[in-house]
């Protein structure tokens, strides 16, 4: 498993993973900062919660991009097949590649919580919101592997991604609806359809809460059934893109 | 087709764009000062489940709004209901921020249409009661406004009230004084006596006995002024 684990970060460098997404990172910071100047009042609460909300955004982006070209590469080149001609199981194969893009989305994290904690506006805040932009990202990292490796295209693999994104971001408020008092025709239909959805998405739209930052973790007690979710959610991703590996031929 | 009719074309096109844009060079795309305020399903969906990096957008877009696009806008012009949508819409993301309340109390209430000051005092008082321990700063920039500038003797003794149905361990004894000192310079004595008695009554071991004393003595000499 190893090698393949390097292989991963190896490649993630020769590819300018890190040089890239670190200089969208300081842009976002630079923007963030200027534009919070703009601000009559709270600056320093602009600022971080511009920074690091557009960072979230650009690491997934990012994160998405990379694993979709990535393994449309493996495929194109034929290094997957060279990968796993060697003593190496599929499964493991895959286990593999998403504690690479693990490691790397750690290491791209650490400038992120630099900015933050320069802020110095929560402490506990930006422990809670670092750890779970961490475990959002290991999940979008475990759809974006699912896709590449049953599409076996970029683009497609990028579209269903950033879509599976913006619904688990908004599925809390399509369960919303669902429970809204005024119902149209389309509720009868479309309720139901989000309601069977919901059990199926995760709800991302709890996590990488900006206000942990300004005023510090919420009294809520779901966190750990949040991040217990995001945890089966990875594996469930992560053992689908197992089975559709499996039934490749090369 | 010839190459000589292509580059024509382009010639031609290039021509008549530039001549397009040079006539809708000071035309500007209707904008209101203060668009309608949005709804709490459109926030819901646009927040993306990151409340507070939505309040930190919209709050922007409030302060800069009818000063944008090279116009700049005079606060009498503004729609002042709208505002008041807009800074309940804001209280809606993140009640706990100060910037919007800035906003309310420092900005829009230099307007020069007085009557559109009440909606701000209003909101204002509303947005206190929805977090009295936390807020309670901005009640007296309330005060300030309706004392200052729209001399309003109902709406002044109306936050009095507010203020003085207030009691938690951070409200320093200004606070507990200051609706009876209102109630004093409105003429309204025996309130100003009920007022401090009351305050008297919750301040209880934070004041010394020389201050209780003074206090008293104020209570008896608003009695006084109401005595025929």
């Amino acid at each position: 498993m190893k090698p393949t684990v390097r292989f991963v970060i190896i490649t993630a460098l020769r590819d300018r993973l890190f040089v890239s997404l670190y200089g969208l990172l300081a842009i976002t910071f630079v923007i963030a900062i200027y534009l919070s100047g703009g601000a009559i009042a709270e600056t320093d609460r602009m600022a971080v919660v511009y920074a690091a909300g557009g960072a979230r955004v650009m690491l997934m982006m990012g994160f998405t991009v990379f694993v979709a070209f990535h393994l449309e590469r493996l495929y194109e080149t034929r290094e997957l097949e060279a990968l796993l001609s060697r003593a190496i199981s599929r499964e493991t194969f895959i286990v593999a590649y998403w504690i690479g893009m693990a490691f790397n989305a750690a290491l791209i994290l650490l400038p992120v919580a630099a900015v933050i904690f320069f802020f110095q506006l929560s402490m506990s805040g930006a422990v809670l919101w670092m750890g779970s932009v961490l475990l959002e990202s290991l999940v979008v990292i475990a759809f974006a592997i699912f896709c590449g490796v049953s599409l076996e295209r970029a683009i497609p693999t990028i579209f269903v991604t950033v879509g599976f994104y913006a619904l688990a971001r908004l599925i809390g408020f399509f369960v919303g609806i669902t429970h809204g008092i005024v119902k149209s025709d389309v509720n009868q239909v479309a309720d139901p359809i989000m309601e069977y959805l919901s059990y199926l998405v995760p709800r991302l739209d709890l996590v990488g809460q900006t206000r942990w930052l300004v005023y510090g973790p919420d009294s809520l007690n779901i966190g750990g059934v949040i991040a217990a979710q995001l945890a089966v959610y990875v594996a469930l991703l992560l053992a689908a893109a197992m089975f559709d590996l499996r039934k490749k031929h090369f | 087709m010839s190459g000589f009719l292509a580059n024509g074309i382009l010639i031609l096109a290039l021509i008549v764009q530039v001549n397009l844009s040079a006539s809708l060079k000071d035309v500007r795309a209707y904008a209101e000062i203060v668009e309608v305020a949005p709804t709490n399903r459109y926030l819901a969906a646009a927040a993306f489940g990151d409340n507070e990096l939505l309040y930190r957008r919209l709050v922007m877009d409030l302060q800069n709004a009818g000063d944008t696009g090279g116009r700049w806008s005079a606060l009498e012009d503004y729609d002042m209901r709208r505002v008041v949508d807009w800074l309940n819409a804001l209280d809606s993301l993140d009640h706990r921020a100060n910037h919007h309340m800035v906003l309310a109390a420092n900005y829009f209430s230099q307007t020069q249409a007085m009557p559109d000051l009440v909606h701000l005092v209003k909101y204002i008082q509303s947005h206190v009661a929805g977090d009295p321990e936390r807020k309670l700063y901005w009640l007296n920039q309330a005060l300030l406004m309706a004392e200052r500038r729209l001399e309003d003797k109902d709406l002044i003794l109306d936050i009095a009230d507010q203020l003085g149905s207030y009691d938690f361990p951070a409200m320093t004894p200004v606070a507990y004084i200051l609706p009876a000192k209102v109630y004093e310079k409105w003429g309204d004595y025996e309130g100003a006596a009920t007022y401090m008695e009351r305050a008297i009554d919750k301040l209880g071991a934070r004041i010394s006995a020389d201050e209780r004393q003074v206090l008293e003595a104020y209570v008896t000499a608003m009695r006084r002024q109401t005595s025929p």
